[in-house]
């Protein structure tokens, strides 16, 4: 059970998705200077070279002895040769073999190659390891001794040589082909298209191939450039056209007996070879730069807040709380906000949920907490306080000693946390002994009894095991005893049992529960489960749209909801009271969440609301409820306090085309 | 391993064809020698689904419950038993030769992330599987954007790309894409799991609205037992490829007669904290073992080294399904098994 990150839309609303496809017109490379010049370059090059023999201001063997080995000028734009022919007219003339044969190369061993691998990723083990094992044959063979054997026996015939190039050469673009084609197949996609009764060969062409097309041409444009040096290669050897016919490699070796006293010859040809081979890797670059432009925009340093928030707290901070925050604001650089005026508080051996759908900033509040924000992403406002200390504004080096220290983190995913390189006992025992400062016998010891502590039964076994050799309950329960090893007192859960099955999540459950009563370790837990937050939280914030919309203890604000908000993720959850009838329609929202920056003005769930009403679209502070929480409602006396709840809408609403359909800000997610 | 099956059916006394029959169905991961080696992923599961009717396939991670919906649909041939379509076998049919009956049998992914091609509009997705059946390209956009209306979208979608919509929006999506060539059975393959909580409840509102306006029997494959409590009449529990309890969905959900069912429904959270307490301690004096546990021996109970119940023979002799009260359970002591 593969369960996708459900918080994914935090982390993505910082890269912007790449326009790519939406706009029309020109493909995506032509708009990148390397893609623009690699490919203007091969076209002027392709027609240059073919149509030479009606511009040439020379034959090809046309000699002027009295103007030999000459610079350029006016007569000889690159000027001449030893026989004194020009040499413009020269590489130009030159030009088709190369330029085509390559592609020849390029076109045969694609030719080869991609079908094959089409054919073994669709057909599974069996033929794919016997194509694979023909094709490990054809990369054992020495490429070049076969070649110049070929030529022996056919002579100079270039199309031919770089044929049999290509065929050769089919094996490696199989096995690159193989692994793009295998990861593509296993989209569901695929699938869906299959069941839908589309052909082996439709599948292919529709389905399979298009999204391959970047790495083919990404390749073919590299293979393209290595098959123009290995023509120029032979013929400098002698295994080019016969003179007086020119050939680039030919020309260049002519200029490397000259390069002393005549160095100019090199030039001309040098630099049209360097430079198409340049421009095919150009192409080539700027082709796979689409796939990776959204992440390199470089690192920054972030503008820290510390003015900020030396100037925004003027209460003093909470005695009993061990950790308190204060109106924070985490903002993408230059962007929208993601989180805005996220206040609560924590007292030691409490567990405090942050709940609420992808996209309401939850995950973005949680790892502020630990100064570990995406690149882009900063505080902008407010204030940390982790034990009286202001965490917002720290140097880098002071977070991470309190890091892994005081406050440890585990993750969704706990195979993230846990290096497939290294066994558990390594991944345990080496911050042990930096944090701890012990010894290797002894930090074994204590992993043991860490393992032990996190309910494994035996430890010894696991020690010795790879993360890969875990199940899943099994490594979150190491990925637990990998943040107790530096004896924090805050743990920061992010959605951690979302990934485990049922069973599990309650062992992993009842395994923090059992932490939290035996060391007095305080947790915040990021969730999107009521279940879970009311299975282990003392106190819970609902956040929506990167605020705290309600908060309280959890018992408070679980059986009486006093935010729209909450009351709507309530009637959604399908897990009814026992004994309690199933409803026969499920309370839903309409809508998704709206966007960091398409935030209304005043309510932010007032575009969702049922209870909306015009006095909701202007801004309005929290106020207080559960004892000592809060919610952010302008309108929670006339409907919590009436006691009216959210209603599932009517049978057949569901039905109803939605108003409008905007485009939405966790798309183009890779996945 | 006919007779649950029979039996089945004959508990609900129901005579018409069913829409979707499986029997004995067994399907072995790998090839050759090491195929035979390991248990198989699916065991001699068998159950109907009648037209009009959902059954819910329920189990944790590894159960196999996918693994039988891919056998279903064609995209992973079984190693022995049948599976028929309102009388017709099609288990060892090709996915080519399926494509006449494909309009009968359809499906929904869980991840709608990749389940739709990100280079193709969301009418060419919508087309494609019409276009195959011979309807032609004006009167399949016109269905198309109908489809995208049925299930709540605006029609003009039909020009955009998948990533111009939320994970809710797509699984909306890929639901038109399985209802556009109007089947009698659809596979749900987990079609909420991916989504928000708001969100779930959209989809799951709207499949209980399509199934009772086109009659369609979905094969609901989750492994919520409160999302299936909500959409399915019928649920099978599943355990390493066999299964454990079968029946009415409130009978196995509210009065389950399987240490394991037991164990799955104590294991869900509600969001009540002082319900949830009283059930947590229930659970934990249930004492299930842990999922890690030792593997089970090959001719007993799969359940039963996690199982509280457990005596010899659930190690020695493989509980066959047999009838307590209104469900099918294949326990030795399934009548010592605490009420929740």
């Amino acid at each position: 059970m593969s369960v996708l990150p459900l918080d994914a839309a935090d982390d993505v609303a910082t890269a912007p998705v790449a326009p790519g496809r939406r706009r029309r017109g020109l493909p995506y490379f032509l708009r990148r200077p390397g893609g623009i010049f690699g490919a203007a370059w091969l076209v002027f090059m392709l027609v240059a070279s073919l149509t030479a023999p009606l511009w040439r201001p020379y034959g090809v063997a046309e000699q002027d002895l009295g103007d030999r080995l000459s610079l350029p000028s006016g007569e000889h734009w690159l000027g001449t040769d030893p026989l004194g022919r020009d040499l413009l007219s020269r590489i130009f003339s030159a030009g088709t073999e190369p330029l085509l044969a390559a592609a020849v190369t390029v076109l045969v061993a694609f030719g080869i190659g991609l079908p094959l691998a089409l054919i073994a990723a669709e057909r599974g083990r069996r033929v794919e390891r016997v194509i694979s094992r023909v094709t490990e044959v054809f990369l054992a063979l020495p490429a070049t001794i076969l070649l110049l054997a070929v030529i022996g026996v056919i002579g100079v015939r270039t199309y031919i040589i770089m044929a049999i190039l290509g065929v050769m050469i089919s094996a490696a673009v199989y096995r690159v082909m193989l692994g793009v084609a295998q990861s593509v197949r296993q989209r569901l996609y695929i699938d869906a298209a299959r069941v839908n009764g589309l052909g082996s060969l439709r599948v292919n062409a529709v389905h399979v191939l298009p999204s391959m097309a970047t790495v083919v041409a990404v390749q073919a444009a590299q293979l393209y450039g290595i098959g123009l040096l290995i023509v120029a290669g032979l013929a400098f050897l002698g295994f080019g056209p016969a003179e007086p016919e020119p050939s680039w490699g030919f020309m260049i070796q002519d200029a490397s007996s000259y390069v002393f006293n005549a160095p100019w010859l090199m030039v001309p040809t040098g630099l049209v070879l360097a430079l198409t081979v340049v421009a095919a890797n150009e192409l080539a670059d700027a082709i796979a730069g689409k796939a990776s432009i959204a992440r390199t925009r470089g690192r920054r340093n972030r503008p820290l807040a510390r003015a900020v928030a030396a100037a925004g707290s003027p209460a003093p901070p909470d005695p009993g709380a061990i950790l308190e925050v204060r109106d924070l604001d985490v903002s993408v650089d230059d962007g929208p906000a993601l989180v805005t005026g996220v206040s609560f508080a924590l007292a030691p051996g409490r567990v405090l949920g942050l709940v609420g759908e992808s996209g309401c900033g939850k995950t973005m509040t949680a790892r502020s907490l630990m100064g570990l924000l995406p690149d882009g992403v900063s505080v902008t406002g407010g204030s940390i306080l982790w034990r009286g200390r202001e965490l917002v504004g720290l140097p880098e080096k002071e977070l991470s000693a309190i890091r892994g220290r005081e406050i440890a983190m585990i993750s969704q995913e706990p195979m993230v946390a846990l290096d497939p390189m290294f066994s558990v006992s390594y991944q345990l025992t080496q911050p042990l002994r930096r944090i701890r400062g012990v010894g290797r016998a002894e930090a074994r010891a204590i992993a043991a009894q860490l393992l032990q502590q996190v309910g494994i039964v035996d430890p010894d076994r696991v020690l010795r095991s790879y993360p890969h050799q875990l199940s899943g309950g099994m490594a979150q329960r190491v990925a637990i005893a990998l943040a107790l090893t530096g004896q924090p007192e805050l743990l920061i859960a992010d959605e951690p049992t979302t990934a485990l099955d049922v069973t599990v999540q309650a062992e992993i459950l009842t395994l923090l529960r059992s932490l939290v009563r035996d060391t007095g370790l305080s947790v915040v837990i990021v969730s999107h489960d009521l279940g879970v937050v009311a299975d282990i939280c003392d106190d819970v914030a609902v956040m929506y749209a990167g605020q705290v919309v309600e908060s309280g203890t959890a018992a408070r604000v679980l059986e009486d909801p006093t935010h729209p908000y909450t009351m709507a993720l309530l009637g959604a959850n399908p897990h009814v009271a026992d004994g309690d009838p199933v409803p026969s329609r499920l309370a839903s929202i309409p809508g998704t969440v709206p966007a960091p920056g398409d935030w209304p003005t005043g309510c932010r769930f007032a575009t969702r609301c049922q209870f909306v009403r015009d006095e909701c679209t202007t801004p309005f502070p929290a106020l207080p409820a559960h004892g000592g929480g809060s919610v952010l409602c302008i309108r929670v006396h006339e409907v919590h306090d009436a006691g009216i709840r959210w209603s599932a809408e009517p049978v057949g609403a569901e039905l109803a085309p939605e108003a409008a359909i905007e485009p939405v800000p966790t798309a183009g997610v890779p996945r | 391993m006919t007779a649950p099956a029979d039996t089945t059916s004959a508990a609900r006394g129901t005579a018409a064809t069913p829409a979707l029959e499986i029997r004995d169905l067994v399907v072995r991961y790998g090839s050759g020698r090491k195929a035979k080696r390991l248990p198989p992923a699916i065991d001699g599961v068998g159950f109907d689904i009648a037209p009009g009717e959902t059954v819910g396939l329920v189990g944790e991670s590894g159960s196999g419950k996918s693994t039988i919906g891919k056998a279903v649909l064609g995209l992973h041939p079984p190693a022995s038993g049948a599976v028929r379509l309102h009388g017709q076998d099609v288990t060892r049919l090709s996915l080519k030769q399926r494509t006449s009956l494909a309009a009968d049998l359809r499906v929904v992914f869980q991840d709608p992330y990749s389940s739709l091609n990100p280079a193709r509009t969301i009418g060419q997705t919508l087309v494609e599987p019409l276009r195959l059946m011979g309807v032609g390209a004006a009167e399949a956009l016109v269905r198309a954007r109908k489809g995208l209306e049925s299930v709540g979208l605006p029609a003009d979608a039909v020009d955009r790309f998948p990533s111009q919509f939320s994970g809710g929006q797509r699984q909306r999506i890929a639901i038109a894409r399985a209802l556009v060539c109007d089947p009698k059975v659809v596979v749900l393959d987990e079609p909420v799991s991916a989504l928000d909580l708001s969100t779930q409840a959209q989809v799951l509102n709207l499949l209980a609205d399509l199934r009772d306006e086109h009659g369609l029997a979905f094969l609901f494959i989750a492994h919520d037992l409160g999302v299936v409590r909500f959409l399915a009449q019928r649920v099978v529990v599943l355990y390493r490829g066999q299964i454990m309890e079968t029946g009415p969905v409130e009978s196995v959900t509210q009065r389950p007669r399987h240490p394991y069912t037991v164990a799955l429904t104590a294991a869900a959270p509600v969001p009540r904290p002082a319900e949830q307490a009283a059930r947590r301690a229930a659970r934990e004096a249930l004492g299930v073992g842990s999922a890690g546990s030792a593997q089970p021996a090959a001719a007993g109970c799969p359940f039963a080294p996690r199982c509280p119940l457990a005596t010899g023979i659930c190690v020695e002799q493989r509980p066959p399904l047999r009838l307590v009260d209104d469900s099918l359970t294949a326990c030795h002591h399934a009548e010592r098994v605490p009420a929740l």
